[in-house]
Parts: structure tokens; sequence; C-alpha cells
């Protein structure tokens, strides 16, 4: 088997998922109608790209490890469909349960397509969910547990879309190497939220796999290489109180690129992005701000939050001499060679 | 055999990566005074056939893709001062890699004395696994305290020789050396509470 086709899709199943947090029982199932799917050449023309390009889920994630060993609720309903296939409509129920029972009152009503196939590698399973009248209308059939599916063509396009979407691909039915995945979340990225927890933390039990310190320790580097290579005095300061904005973004989970957009000028971008592996540039992460603090090399005082003065942290102390003052103000001292100096009318156009 | 060809082959390859997470880990350790060495290893192809052959209490093959099932191929060794220091370790570790399994391995039975240390499962960054066509997920760090690191080098080299199957008084004289290997790590981590 070399090259994937749609043909390799053996089970699809489709349901439609009201929010169910806190539900039990009846009213739980309730929220969760649907079966076995019967793909039109629409719909499977439609799902084909979702099956074939990996490229479509740029995040990677783990499954959480429950009690630190190596279980996982989610995990176990996954291997359960791909090792008992001939209770695919059971099984795969299963997930569009959690899925309901993750979901609260602030989110739509979604379809959830479970597609479950082989691939070059072993085995793939992949999720989609879809809310209502983007790309896709749905509703339950009244004479049986289906779903009537319609894709709305003039809406037809993968990367307009909105959905929420997970891939696993390989020897899933390991339970002893299977344990990452790959997930999209367009929705929140329309947002501009970063990936909604309820998809990957809630539902899916699972966390991007670029953690805190190892994001903080590449954006460190690629940082302090932007500095070094701007030749432009007025870029290396954009980029020193960017590092000195970074530094207060406790908690905030960010990507490469939105760093990269949103706080260094145009022309430091390309070396910034350069020093990152490619392989990260779509994988959120929280920044360990004391660690970028330790390891970025800088320190900066803001005064009156228009005047900053910022410096290699190593001669830092030595160079900018502070005295308190009596009214409780702070007099700052710096004393060196002016290497040049700048009028900047507007930070605004400089960053676009 | 097969597994062991397939490895035979991989094991040159799995030396830069873990260069790469041993000098990631001494970077991010470099000034932590607690700790006291950072070793790494790749895993012998002798050690590997060996693990791959290991049975389940049923009789079937305990791995059925060793390649990709083993997850110690790379290992990684953190020798912490202290019993203590272990947990500060362990944060970092935590904050640095994605984890699979994070577990305190020491004997069952209360009264033995044996092997004790934490045992890490990491994922590999995937820019690493995708940077060296990396087969193989995985790899192990262990974070033991300095007493528990010699006693397992010692039990190592002397309990795994096959020529000289240990006989009860031995084996008994190893864990007596265990239980003075724990009773050390108590009495030190005591006294560094103390005076610090």
């Amino acid at each position: 088997m070399s090259s994937l086709s749609i043909s390799h899709i053996q089970h699809c199943a489709a349901y439609v998922v009201k929010p169910g947090k806190h539900l039990t029982g009846k009213s739980l199932s309730a929220c969760v109608n649907g079966s076995i799917a019967n793909l039109s050449p629409d719909l499977l023309t439609f799902l084909k790209p979702f099956y074939l390009k990996t490229s479509l889920f740029p995040i990677e994630i783990s499954f959480i490890p429950e009690n630190n060993i190596q279980t996982n609720k989610v995990r176990d309903m996954i291997h359960l469909i791909i090792q008992d296939q001939a209770n695919f409509q059971t099984n795969s129920e299963q997930l569009a349960v959690r899925l309901s029972q993750s979901m609260d009152k602030r989110s739509n009503t979604v379809l959830l397509i479970i597609l479950v196939g082989t691939s070059p590698s072993g085995n793939r399973l992949v999720l989609l969910t879809f809310p209502h009248g983007a790309v896709l209308s749905f509703k339950k059939d009244s004479a049986s547990t289906n779903v009537i599916i319609n894709v709305l063509s003039d809406a037809f396009s993968q990367e307009s879309a909105f959905f929420k979407a997970a891939t696993y691909d390989g020897d899933i039915s390991s339970r002893r190497s299977f344990w990452k995945g790959y997930v999209e979340d367009k929705q929140a990225k329309q947002q501009l939220k970063g990936v909604s927890n309820y998809w990957i933390d809630d539902f899916l039990l699972s966390m991007p796999t670029l953690k805190s310190s190892y994001g903080t320790s590449l954006l460190s580097k690629a940082l302090t290489s932007a500095i070094s290579s701007s030749k432009n005095i007025g870029d290396k300061q954009i980029i020193v109180a960017a590092a000195t904005t970074l530094l207060s973004q406790k908690n905030k989970s960010l990507t490469f690129p939105q760093i990269a957009n949103d706080y260094l000028p145009a022309s430091a971008r390309p070396m910034f992005l350069k020093k990152i592996p490619s392989a990260y540039h779509s994988d959120p992460f929280v920044i360990d701000t004391s660690q970028l603090l330790r390891t970025i090399n800088l320190k900066s005082v803001e005064i009156d939050n228009a005047f900053t003065i910022s410096g290699p942290v190593n001669s830092f102390d030595q160079r900018v001499k502070r005295e308190k003052l009596q009214n409780g103000k702070t007099q700052f001292t710096l004393t060196g060679k002016v290497s040049s100096t700048k009028l900047s009318t507007s930070r605004r156009k400089r960053l676009e | 055999m097969v597994k062991e060809i397939q490895y035979k082959s991989l094991f040159p390859k799995l030396e830069r990566p873990a260069k790469d997470l041993f000098n990631q880990l001494q970077a991010s350790f470099l000034k932590s005074e607690y700790v006291d060495q950072v070793k790494y290893r790749v895993k012998s192809i002798h050690s590997f056939s060996k693990k791959s052959k290991t049975m389940n209490k049923d009789g079937t093959f305990k791995y059925n893709s060793p390649v990709s099932e083993i997850q110690d191929q790379i290992g990684i060794r953190i020798v912490v001062k202290y019993r203590s220091n272990i947990t500060p370790a362990t944060t970092k570790i935590l904050k640095l890699f994605a984890i699979v399994e994070d577990r305190f391995a020491e004997p069952e039975d209360p009264t033995s004395f044996g092997y004790e240390g934490k045992k890490i499962i990491c994922l590999i960054p995937r820019a690493m696994v995708e940077k060296y066509s990396l087969p193989i997920d995985f790899f192990e760090i262990q974070i033991c305290t300095l007493f528990q690191y010699a006693w397992a080098e010692a039990n190592h080299d002397l309990g795994y020789k096959p020529a000289a199957a240990l006989t009860r008084e031995k084996k008994r004289k190893m864990a007596w050396a265990a239980a003075q290997a724990w009773g050390a790590d108590q009495i030190f981590d005591e006294i560094s509470k103390k005076t610090s």
C-alpha cells in the first residue's frame, strides 16, 4: 500500500451532537443522534481531503496520562473503535457522547463525523465537527437514526470552513506506542483565541506537545537572534520592547507566527521564524515568563508608561544607576556613548 | 530476529537525537546546584534484543512491534544530590517535554529493598522526530539520588552477569546495600533540609 486513497475509508459515522455537560442518563442520550453514515458522492468529495491530507491537522497533541501511568479514556475509546470494528456504531457513539459531555451551553450544536480506515502506516481515524450551516447543513432523520447531511456547495472550502478536527494515524492498536495525534480548530482561530479548550482538553483529554519551557527556550533563542541580526537600531529597540511585552504575557497561549506578526517589526519576522523549526509553526505554547526573563538576557525598566531603558542583563545594574528620591519617584542615570538617535512618529507604522 | 536486524540499523541513528536531548537537559539543569550529573545512553543491541523477547504471563510476547514500542531506547539519567531534589527536577522536566508516564519505581513489598528512582517516559520533541526521521516517539528519563545511582550501577554490574548468577546470600547482601543507600538518602535529606 504505497499511496492513500479515499477507498481506504472503511467506516463512517455521523452524529448531531448538542451540549450535554453535567447531564446524565436519558437527558445526555437525547443530546446525541446519529449512526453509521452512508457517504453520498458530494459528502465523500467533501471529506476526502480530511482523510488524505495530514497537513490539515498542524497541531501535535498527546494524550494526558491518567494518574501518571499510561492510560487515557479517549485513547481507550479509539483503541476499541480500531480493534472492534464489528461494533463500530456502538463504539463510535461513545465518542459522540463524550463530545456532548465536553460541550457546555456556550457551544452550538455540531455535526460529528468519525472516519476510520487504513493508511500506509497502519490505521487512520479522523474526527471532524462542523457547526450547522457553515459548509454543511444537517438534521436528524425523523424516520430513522440517520443524519441527513447536505454539502452547501457555494460555501465549499476546507480552508475557510469552521471546523474542529483530529487525526490519529499509524499503529493505533498498540497500547505501547500510540500516544500522539494531530488537531486543527479553524473556528477557534477565527476568534483569535488559540485552540479552544473543550476540543483538546475536555473532549480529547490531550495537550499540545510543545511544552511551555521548550517553547520558551526556542522563543528566547529566536528573539536573541532577531536582535543581534537586526541592522536597524529602531528595529532592535522594537524587538527589545517586544521581548519586554512578552514578559508580561503570563498564561497566554501563543504560536510563533502570532508572536512574529503581533509583536515584531516586519523586517525581523523572517529571521525570527527561521530560528523556529517549521514543525512548531502551528503549535501553541504558554510562555514561561520567568524562564524568558532569565534567558533573554535583557533587562528593562519602564517609567511612567512612556519611557523605557533596556539593556543586557549582565551589565544593566552596573550601567543604569537608580536613586530613590524623596517624592517617591526614582531617578535613573545611564552613562555611555550615543550610538544613534531616532525619531519615531508612529510605532504602529513601523510594525506594519 | 527481524526486530534485532531492524534495531541494528536504527542503533547508530539514535546517537545524535540522544545527544541533542542530553544537551537540552544539561542546559536546563546548568544552574541547578542540586543536580550532580546528567548522563545519556542509547540502548545496546543486546539489551534491546533481550527486552524484545519479554513474555507476558499468558505466554504471549509483551512487545508486538518492539522498535516502536520499547520506550527506553534513548535513556537519560539525572543524578540529584538528595531525595527531595527529585521533585523540583521532575517539575522542570514536565515543563520541558510532553510525558506519558511519571512514576517512582520502588519494590512493591515495603520490607524489600532494591532499585528506587523516578522514571518518566517522555515524547521526543516533534522537530527532533522530523529532523532525524525517527521511527520512535519516546525516551526515558530516570531521576535518582547519588546513593540510588551508586547502588543501581553496582547492581547492574554484579547482578546482571549471566555467568555469575547470584546466590540467595549474595542477593540478600545486594538488598542490604540497597537498604543502606535508602537509609543514607533519608539521613542526608533530613540534614540538608535542616541546614538549608
